[in-house]
């Protein structure tokens, strides 16, 4: 409840009070009924009244969630797997909400031939992942596409054993017997010339859209994938690969990334955010700083309560974005008493409100504990922190991956949320 | 098996008669007769009688939920979307306070989701007309609404494809 009377006065700061929700149901009955839209809607709710606005936000409706039994609007996908090289991998679904885990069914291993790990993505309702594949000799990427089959068939594939032949199922839990049904989607080449694949290109996803963006040191293009067509949209400024993709406030932004110039290989420093109206992308220099940089994998950055997040590169210290300064400031460093050197893994958004930071080997989840209002105002904004990381704010991580339970997993190949 | 039937007094004094297992689905009806015995229908004064012919024929399809049977869950189902077809939104509120005063999870839950169900697919201005809902944001508030979302949504919520999956 406080959260509803502090958003609602800073929306308006005036206290004139606030109409029901829905005329003619008390207010928390009309918020059992709003905590079920599904985020899509929800997000585009909050402009029906400034009492809407103020009483839709993640922390409201995920407690009614939890409290009245719905079940959460984000899955995180994880594929995981024992440090033996011949292992097989395990898949699973995470309600983020619950800590709940739920084992996946996985596809044969020919439907998996190419896969290239690490690289998953999602949109709404559906993930991808990656395949290494040909076409006329050259090599390019195809995405196994899986998209989560309506509920109204649920009670049949619990009855029968009728599922359908490329179907992944969850396997225990309440959520038992949910299908996902998977198919290839052919990413096409937009650049005539051969030799540029983009096998390194970003990949993220906007509501119903899948967005894709430059992969080489020639590569500017972009397109949108709606499910069912790609639509090409306006080149980027620089070329880039290896790349950042994420959502922030409803826009799409490709940041950093790696080019070769003068055959050497060089790292982009620029952000660049695609503005819908004019049909261009604005391009933001210095966004990703050569101190947040390394040769290490590829910039991991998240947007969460209006804020982006990203991770220095190689290192587990977590970093906010100061959109007045154009600066990152220094938010604090991931379970330091477990994470020593080398550190691989990433940040996530989850249900909006926290970060949860995935290591992927040796395979760990940790939650921020601190709320992120209060991380925030404990940054200091100095970017000589960053560099000499001392003087670090004292954020509170609670590991979690033994609450939820995976066996004998020692890696993490693949980590996606997906709205659904 | 016990058969006992268990009458019901609405707020406008009409009786309802239904199975003693089927009324224990409402857990405030169950402790009603538990606590007092009541020997002339158990009174529910909030209740009105066209909202609780309603609510009876819930009680009286759910009496006997099937556990492990797929096909009549999906019966179920469909006599649950096919339930709250043709009500109105007003009914619909009285249901979910119905439900509320009751405490009948599954009609509650029914009940809310088709609400929510309901706002699919429409647009800002016809969920305010639909819920009689007043735009108070002052001109300020909607600039910076339109700022934070240039992109323009015209529909809130899935209209198309997708639109059923979440409904559960």
């Amino acid at each position: 409840m406080a959260t509803e009377i502090t958003e609602a006065a800073e929306v308006k700061g005036e206290t004139q009070p606030l109409q029901p929700l829905l005329p003619g149901l008390p207010d928390d009955l009309a918020l059992r009924c709003l905590a079920r839209l599904s985020n899509i809607t929800c997000a585009a709710a909050r402009a029906t009244s400034r009492s809407w606005r103020a009483a839709l936000s993640p922390t409201t409706l995920n407690a009614i969630r939890v409290s009245s039994d719905l079940p959460s609007t984000q899955l995180l996908f994880l594929s995981l797997s024992s440090t033996d090289p011949h292992s097989q991998f395990q898949w699973f679904f995470i309600d983020p909400l619950r800590y709940r885990c739920f084992p996946i069914s996985t596809p044969p291993s020919s439907s998996l031939s190419g896969l290239i790990s690490g690289r998953a993505v999602s949109k709404y309702g559906q993930f991808f992942l990656q395949l290494l594949g040909e076409v006329n000799d050259v090599s390019c990427i195809n995405l196994l596409r899986f998209s989560r089959k309506p509920s109204s068939n649920l009670s049949s594939s619990i009855g029968g054993s009728n599922s359908s032949p490329s179907a992944v199922t969850i396997q225990s839990g309440h959520l038992k017997g949910q299908e996902w049904t998977y198919d290839i989607v052919q990413v096409p080449e937009r650049e005539q010339t051969t030799a540029t694949t983009h096998l390194w290109s970003t990949y993220l996803g906007l509501g119903r859209l899948l967005f894709v963006a430059c992969g080489s040191s020639a590569s500017t293009m972009a397109m949108s994938f709606d499910g069912e067509q790609w639509k090409n949209l306006p080149h980027l400024n620089e070329p880039r690969f290896m790349a950042a993709g994420l959502t922030f406030k409803g826009q799409v932004w490709v940041v950093g990334g790696r080019r070769v110039r003068n055959s050497r290989l060089e790292m982009v420093e620029s952000g660049e955010v695609f503005m819908p109206e004019s049909q261009k992308w604005r391009l933001v220099l210095g966004m990703w700083p050569r101190h947040l940089q390394s040769l290490e994998g590829v910039p991991c950055l998240v947007a969460v309560m209006g804020r982006m997040f990203g991770l220095k590169m190689g290192s587990n210290m977590i970093v906010v974005w100061d959109e007045d300064r154009n600066a990152w400031d220094c938010l604090g460093l991931i379970g330091e008493k477990y994470v020593d050197t080398g550190f691989k893994g990433r940040i996530l958004g989850v249900e909006y409100e926290k970060i949860w930071a995935v290591i992927e080997e040796p395979f760990m989840v940790f939650e921020l504990e601190t709320s992120l209002n209060i991380a925030i105002k404990s940054v200091s904004p100095s970017e000589i922190v960053i560099q000499t990381r001392e003087n670090i704010g004292n954020l509170k991580w609670r590991r979690i991956d033994s609450e939820l339970q995976f066996g004998g997993c020692e890696r993490a190949l693949e980590c996606t949320l997906i709205e659904v | 098996m016990s058969t006992k039937k268990i009458t019901l007094l609405s707020s406008d004094n009409e009786l309802f008669t239904v199975d003693e297992e089927a009324a224990n689905q409402s857990l405030t009806i169950k402790h009603l007769i538990e606590d007092t015995e009541p020997e002339n229908g158990v009174p529910l004064p909030q209740v009105h009688s066209k909202i609780l012919a309603k609510v009876t024929e819930y009680l009286i399809k759910h009496a006997n939920e099937p556990d492990n049977d797929a096909a009549a869950k999906e019966e179920l189902k469909n006599w649950d979307d096919k339930f709250l077809e043709k009500v109105n939104h007003e009914t619909l509120f009285d249901l979910i306070l119905a439900a509320n005063y009751l405490d009948i999870k599954g009609l509650l839950d029914l009940t809310c989701q088709t609400v929510a169900d309901l706002m699919n697919g429409m647009s800002v201005v016809e969920v305010r007309k639909l819920f009689n809902i007043v735009n108070d944001f002052t001109p300020e508030d909607e600039a910076e609404v339109r700022k934070r979302r240039k992109r323009g949504t015209k529909t809130i919520g899935p209209s198309n494809d997708q639109a059923n999956q979440s409904n559960h």
